[in-house]
């Protein structure tokens, strides 16, 4: 997607009015209709929303808290007993609602992490694209030395020395989750370069952190749109991997990957603890990437 | 000999469009090609000439569709299973494509792109087919030829590409060649020696030539006959002389007509006004009326019916012979 | 080639300096004086890591050291070394790995190939159904399920674990891995092959009338197949990744296993050794693929 950049009036106040590009509905409503296109992807989108409804006010509707036990039913199948419509563990712990919780820790894992990975990539992609030469040779040097390392190694490493602390388990997913974006912006960044919007900024004399802040990156924001979305599932996926080693989210917090961990452990006897958290995992990530599918055609048919 | 080599009658093509319609990319396309003749199929961009050829060799994209029949001695070539058809290609009919960089193969040597023709289908070892594959570049004045056929085709200049295309699609002796405008991606010297090389190998060995092109200048050069297409039409097939000095039909005298010669001053260059037909759309009447001068009603309605005549054939509802020279100065 | 390979000693060296320093720095890590330990161990420790020299000696000891090829002495376990640990786990991992590795492209490039030539057919549908589920169902998800359902509910293999010379406790932990493996190849290969068989010389190809079989395997494969080749080189690192979670779900004995047990046991040092260690596969692993790559491609040729 390229902004159609129209010379317009630019905002009062900016230095370089004549190539301020004027970000109509058009492209935005382009891209909408796009997705609409997709059936698979809006249908992922709507029960995307549907999950993330129930998990931000399904635990306060039903009846037990996700941590409460109930002595009388202990370790029962779904439909078992009316009021816990996906069973109790071994504990006596509603499934369902658990379930909704640690939903609500994934999620919020993912949006984070994707957030952070988002900055420090366009921030680094953004940079190194505009600056170009040896600073950019460098900076994607990097890039791709950390791409050579398997990261669950270093995160294993990380949690095992820092301890498990909710941002130390965010931080570290992010630490190898922004170079796809730094990767991909700073290609966008290299094309919008040569465009002639950014020589008349540069013409008038506007310092080069400003054009990048002002001009590139708002040009970036179709991509950058896509990829963030497509970052969540991923950084929710690597974080589900950690809990399910037993380096996750510590007690009391509990995210669908720990929820599985304890599930495995009794799966031949309790297969419902392993199977109601893993499915609802896997129906997230495979809508997450329908989703991202459709955004990226949305934004960018080919 | 006036054996006929290759007779190719009502040749369609049409392909399915976005919106659910048909495409007619050819229409009514025939003509008879004897042993040793050279046949050019001229026209713009868009009139179906490469479409034709691609349908005769069963080479058409996905989602095209041929009809008619383009019979090769007693089969015909759109029908015939495709195992029979593979014995065929390459062998007794070969083809040569006009962007010899895309054309061959970046991924393998040269020498197993040609070796792997005559093993195939003349049955020789590695090491005869090897022989001969340098004997054929050598044919084509490759320089060096043992040496050279081992490496990748990246390796060769354009021109020299061509001239292995060449070379590979004659190996078996075809009967019939057909070049889907091999020279126009090179520049004009080396084009002359495509041209030279093709008229060659028509005198010495009796190979009939089909050449797709819309130079007439190589026409001229090359071609005994030429058929003459437009919006997927055949609008004119006549011998190639008398074509040049008295066509028939508006389109090819108009097409003459702007080439630039060398012999004449003229104030402006002359060129057919108007654009191609789109051929998406349903045609009534004739491809051509939009641009023709000369056009009357009866060619909006009626497209002209294809009539042959003593030295070839006519699509026209009002032909006259016309000299070029009518349209120059205008 | 050679500066190639040069190239990636930086990244080695960065990786090893960052874990042996953040070891050092962690705050009550295993090089803080007031931790107590058992003598047999701090002994091992001392003559490891010379642990009463200034720090910059002790590093330049263990650069010597791990030239040597000694990766260490574990924080836990007085009796065995890092290397001795090592060599026991590591035959496990390599044939697990090295074998479903080999599978996967293997069988991802034949579903590759049947599924191009036979665009829309049942086999093409079958084979990119399989590749969705691959893609996304997490493997600390799938790797369960198919054990209560060839384990417990139907029998037929063994849980986990590892016996010697049997092949039933192989077959779950290699069929995971291909299936998440051949996910990505085949859904590669697929549409490499369907873009070069729509490729000028293909057609120039069937125009000398050779057979379909002959064009797939001598012409078109060797195109179609590089993106998939390209593919190894993320995917043999993240076979890493994936060891760790399959000996984890599978309880096999092996360097994945070794290196999440080491972490929960807050063995230090035993997962410093093992993260160099695996990271020097990995960026050896890296080199091999990228080698192979040029082979493949005459037109790259370093």
């Amino acid at each position: 997607m390229s902004s159609l950049s129209v010379t317009g009036p630019g905002a009062p106040g900016s230095s370089a009015p004549d190539s301020e590009p004027v970000r109509g509905m058009s492209p935005l409503r382009h891209a909408c209709k796009r997705f609409l296109r997709h059936r698979s992807a809006v249908l992922s989108a709507c029960v995307l929303t549907l999950i993330v409804l129930a998990c931000l006010l399904g635990p306060m509707m039903l009846a037990y808290d996700y941590d409460a036990t109930d002595w009388d039913n202990l370790a029962r199948p779904p439909g078992a007993v009316p009021g816990h419509y996906l069973g109790t563990d071994e504990l006596g712990r509603d499934v369902l609602v658990r379930m909704l919780i640690g939903a609500r820790v994934s999620l919020l894992v993912g949006v984070l992490g994707a957030a952070a990975s988002t900055l420090i990539g366009v921030a680094w992609g953004a940079t190194a694209g505009f600056l170009g030469g040896r600073i950019d040779g460098l900076m994607m040097r990097v890039v791709d030395m950390l791409y050579a390392i398997p990261y669950l190694l270093i995160a294993i490493l990380i949690i095992t020395l820092l301890g498990r602390e909710f941002y130390l388990v965010i931080l570290t997913i992010t630490a190898f989750s922004w170079m796809d974006m730094a990767r991909v912006v700073r290609g966008q960044t290299l094309t919008l370069r040569t465009r002639e919007f950014v020589d008349a900024a540069r013409a008038m004399g506007v310092p080069s952190r400003r054009i990048i802040t002002r001009h590139i990156i708002p040009n970036l924001m179709g991509l950058v749109v896509v990829y963030a979305a497509v970052i969540v599932p991923a950084v929710m996926l690597v974080e589900s991997v950690l809990s399910f080693l037993g380096l996750g989210v510590q007690e009391p917090m509990t995210s669908l990957g720990v929820l599985v961990h304890d599930g495995a452990a009794v799966m031949e006897s309790l297969p419902w603890l392993l199977l109601a958290p893993g499915l609802l995992l896997s129906v997230i990530l495979l809508c997450s990437n329908y989703v991202g599918d459709g955004l990226r055609d949305a934004f960018d048919p080919k | 000999m006036n054996e006929i080599v290759l007779n190719v009658n009502d040749l369609g093509v049409r392909f399915a469009g976005h919106a659910g319609q048909q495409v007619h990319a050819v229409d009514g396309l025939s003509f008879a090609l004897a042993r040793g003749r050279s046949l050019g199929i001229v026209g713009e961009s868009g009139s179906g000439k490469s479409q034709s050829v691609l349908a005769m060799m069963r080479l058409l994209a996905p989602g095209g569709q041929a009809s008619g029949t383009v019979m090769f001695g007693r089969t015909n070539l759109l029908t015939l299973p495709e195992r029979r058809l593979n014995q065929l290609r390459g062998n007794r009919i070969a083809m040569i494509f006009q962007d010899p960089m895309t054309a061959l193969n970046p991924y393998l040597r040269v020498s197993r792109q040609m070796t792997e023709v005559l093993v195939r289908h003349l049955g020789l070892t590695a090491r005869q087919a090897r022989t001969r594959a340098i004997a054929a570049l050598e044919a084509v004045r490759i320089s060096d030829a043992a040496r050279r056929i081992d490496m990748y085709p990246h390796e060769f200049s354009g021109g020299m590409r061509q001239r292995v295309m060449i070379a590979m699609a004659l190996l078996c002796e075809p009967d019939v060649l057909i070049a889907d405008e091999p020279t126009t991606a090179l520049d004009v010297t080396v084009q002359a020696d495509i041209l030279a090389l093709l008229r060659e190998r028509q005198q010495t060995c009796g190979t009939s030539i089909i050449f797709i092109t819309h130079d007439l200048g190589v026409v001229a050069e090359l071609c005994d006959e030429v058929v003459v297409m437009y919006g997927g039409r055949m609008m004119e097939h006549a011998p190639v002389h008398r074509l040049f000095a008295t066509p028939e039909h508006p389109y090819t005298a108009r097409l003459l007509a702007s080439v630039p010669r060398m012999d004449q001053r003229a104030a402006r260059l002359f060129s057919i006004p108007g654009q191609p037909p789109d051929i998406t759309a349903r045609q009534h009447g004739c491809p051509f009326v939009a641009r023709c001068s000369h056009a009357k009603t009866l060619c909006q309605v009626q497209p002209p019916p294809y009539v042959t005549h003593a030295s070839g054939g006519l699509a026209c509802h009002f032909p006259q012979a016309r000299s070029t020279l009518e349209f120059t100065g205008t | 080639m050679f500066w190639r390979s040069l190239s990636t000693l930086p990244t080695l060296w960065a990786v090893i300096t960052v874990c042996y320093l953040l070891l050092h720095f962690t705050p009550g890590g295993p090089f803080d004086a007031e931790r107590a330990m058992s003598p047999a161990v701090l002994a091992n420790l001392q003559a490891k890591y010379h642990l009463d020299l200034p720090l910059w000696k002790q590093y330049v000891y263990y650069l010597g050291n791990l030239l040597r090829g000694d990766l260490g002495a574990s924080y836990r376990y007085a009796d065995w070394s890092v290397n001795e640990l090592v060599a026991a786990a590591a035959p496990v991992s390599l044939l697990i790995g090295g074998v479903s590795l080999v599978l996967s492209f293997a069988l991802g490039v034949a579903a590759g190939i049947a599924a191009a030539l036979r665009r829309n057919s049942i086999i093409d549908y079958g084979v990119m159904l399989l590749s969705n589920i691959g893609h996304t169902f997490p493997s600390f998800v799938v790797g369960p399920v198919l054990i209560v359902v060839f384990a417990t509910t139907l029998g037929w293999l063994p849980a986990g674990g590892l016996q010697s010379g049997d092949i039933r406790y192989y077959v779950l932990p290699i069929g995971l891995l291909v299936l998440i493996n051949m996910a990505s190849i085949s859904r590669v290969m697929r549409g490499g092959l369907i873009d070069v068989m729509n490729s000028p010389f293909i057609r120039t190809a069937r125009a000398k009338g050779l057979p379909l079989r002959t064009i797939v395997l001598r012409h078109a494969f060797k195109p179609a197949v590089l993106p998939v080749v390209s593919l190894l080189s993320p995917m043999a690192i993240s076979s890493i990744t994936s060891a760790i979670v399959t000996e984890t779900v599978f309880s096999l004995p092996g360097i994945g296993r070794l290196v999440v047990n080491a972490a929960i046991n807050r063995d230090y040092t035993l997962v410093l050794g093992l993260v160099v260690l695996i990271t020097v596969f990995a960026v050896v692993l890296n080199l091999i693929v990228d080698l192979c790559y040029a082979w493949l491609d005459p037109k790259i040729r370093y």
